[in-house]
């Protein structure tokens, strides 16, 4: 065999494995889809607050034109705390509870806030 | 030189390969809107790029929408529509036009099990499912006026001017039942005429799956538990499909142990027992939406001997948690465990 046969091999190996590990790369990527990255906080589809997951147990306290929300986080749960001196006029948000992993979300209607994860869907949607 | 020219169709695989893997991963990434119209949560999701005009013009749709068919805005078509059209006719949009007729005959269907002329009955129990103080299960006079009040031969479409009128005093129209799945139709038809690929549009709970999935043979639709936070099952659905649940546990109200909803069975007057959840499998929305609400007021044996003779594909939940399946629903079902 000749040296330039030799380059030949080696430079159709390298673009062969070089594509696969793009592939492989990029995949990643889209597979870190699958885990949890963060529980966002939008208003009036604005992102107002955006927190990484899992967090150690403790509130976070959201100012805005509502009052004050009080979200309590533990792990990947995430609640509104039903003693949040926000305003709320149908207080949906604050009786719902805890809520764990996607699609599930926490949404204030009168006050038009949107808590939801990020990352780690298993499902496209849920019918209700 | 000529050695290079001998491995030339190598050499060319080498370089196309890579592109191919790069062509399949410029496959448009997910962009999603989220927002409230309609008294409800949405959220739109195309794979498309660049997704933004088009996610506006489905949200600016559902907002058209919310304009005519909310019966509490003063300002909306519904309104002035319950308002006015025993005293005079009312013109009416084309839009307004159309789910009128299609419910209509969607009423029919569901032998007056789904009914758009409920609004006297849903007035009457509001206040108690709202759980508004001081309010007080309804009299059953006041009951037995409104079933006759919520009765779609009250209604008279006059086609050719664009007009509706009611025959007596106090009919309402009442869309809530099934505006939302109407409004995942009207959105695939702007995913039609865009060219969008693939969409999940989530109106409150009614959820649409457009085109065939991302990357995977099913789109994958979680089923509300009915009784407890998380999911009873998914669905696996290959393609466009809307899949639209009722439900007891959306809007409700407990009073002396008993739970008041929002689901009302149009000729007994009362919020419908023995269900607590029904999903709807079809390919049209305001089809989805109607009869799931229509075969929640008939219950189990009518509702399923109704499913089945029109060979449709639901799950139904009873209060003792037993699923119950017709057509293909059991087959594209998965329970969680
Ligand atoms: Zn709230």
């Amino acid at each position: 065999m000749k040296r330039g046969d030799l380059l030949i091999y080696l430079f159709i190996i390298f673009m062969l494995l070089s594509s696969f590990l793009i592939y492989f790369f990029l995949n990643r990527i889209g597979g870190a889809n699958q885990r949890i990255k963060s529980v966002v906080v939008e208003y009036k589809r604005q992102v107002f607050t955006e927190i990484p997951l899992p967090s150690e147990k403790r509130t976070v306290e959201l100012k805005g034109s509502w009052g004050v929300l009080i979200l309590n986080l533990d792990g990947y749960k995430i609640r509104v705390n039903p003693a949040s001196p926000h305003y709320c006029p149908d207080k949906i948000c604050m009786n719902q509870g805890w809520i764990s992993e996607p699609p599930q979300t926490i949404v204030c209607l009168p006050n038009r806030i949107i808590i939801y994860y990020r990352g780690g869907a298993q499902i496209d949607g849920l019918t209700h | 030189m000529r050695r290079v020219f001998k491995y030339l169709p190598l050499i060319i695989l080498a370089l196309v390969i890579p592109f191919a893997y790069w062509v399949n991963k410029t496959e448009p990434r997910p962009e999603t809107i989220r927002d409230f119209a309609m008294d409800t949560y949405l959220e739109i999701t195309i794979y498309h790029q660049p997704g933004e005009a088009v996610l506006e013009e489905i949200l600016n749709d559902f907002k058209l929408l919310e304009s005519i068919f909310n019966r509490y805005d003063e300002n909306s078509v519904i309104y002035n529509v319950n308002k006015n059209a025993f005293e005079k006719p009312v013109s009416i949009p084309s839009i307004f036009e159309n789910l009128l007729q299609e419910s209509i005959k969607l009423s029919g269907y569901t032998e007056g099990y789904f009914n758009p002329a409920i609004g006297p009955l849903v007035d009457l129990w509001r206040p108690i499912i709202k759980g508004e103080e001081d309010s007080v299960l309804p009299d059953i006079d006041l009951i037995k006026k409104a079933i006759s009040l919520s009765k779609t031969e009250n209604i008279i479409i006059n086609e050719p001017d664009g007009q509706v009128s009611f025959t007596i005093l106090g009919v309402s129209l009442d869309f809530g039942a099934v505006v939302k799945g109407y409004a995942v139709d009207r959105a695939f038809g702007i995913l039609r005429n865009r060219g969008v690929d693939r969409a999940v549009i989530n109106a409150g709970g009614t959820i649409g799956v457009y085109g065939s999935p991302p990357g995977r043979n099913y789109w994958r639709i979680g089923i509300q538990h009915p009784r407890k936070d998380g999911i009873i099952g998914v669905l696996n659905l290959p393609s466009t499909t809307v899949v639209s649940t009722s439900g007891d546990y959306e809007r409700y109200n407990i009073i002396g142990g008993k739970r008041y909803h929002h689901l009302l069975n149009p000729f007994t007057g009362y919020p419908a027992e023995e269900l607590v959840s029904v999903t709807i499998i079809n390919k049209n929305g305001l089809f989805s939406d109607a009869v799931s609400t229509a075969v929640f007021a008939m219950g189990l044996e009518k509702g399923m001997e109704f499913l089945t003779q029109k060979s449709l594909s639901a799950i139904i939940i009873t209060s003792d948690l037993q699923i119950h399946f017709t057509g293909e629903a059991e087959r594209l079902f998965q329970p969680e465990l």
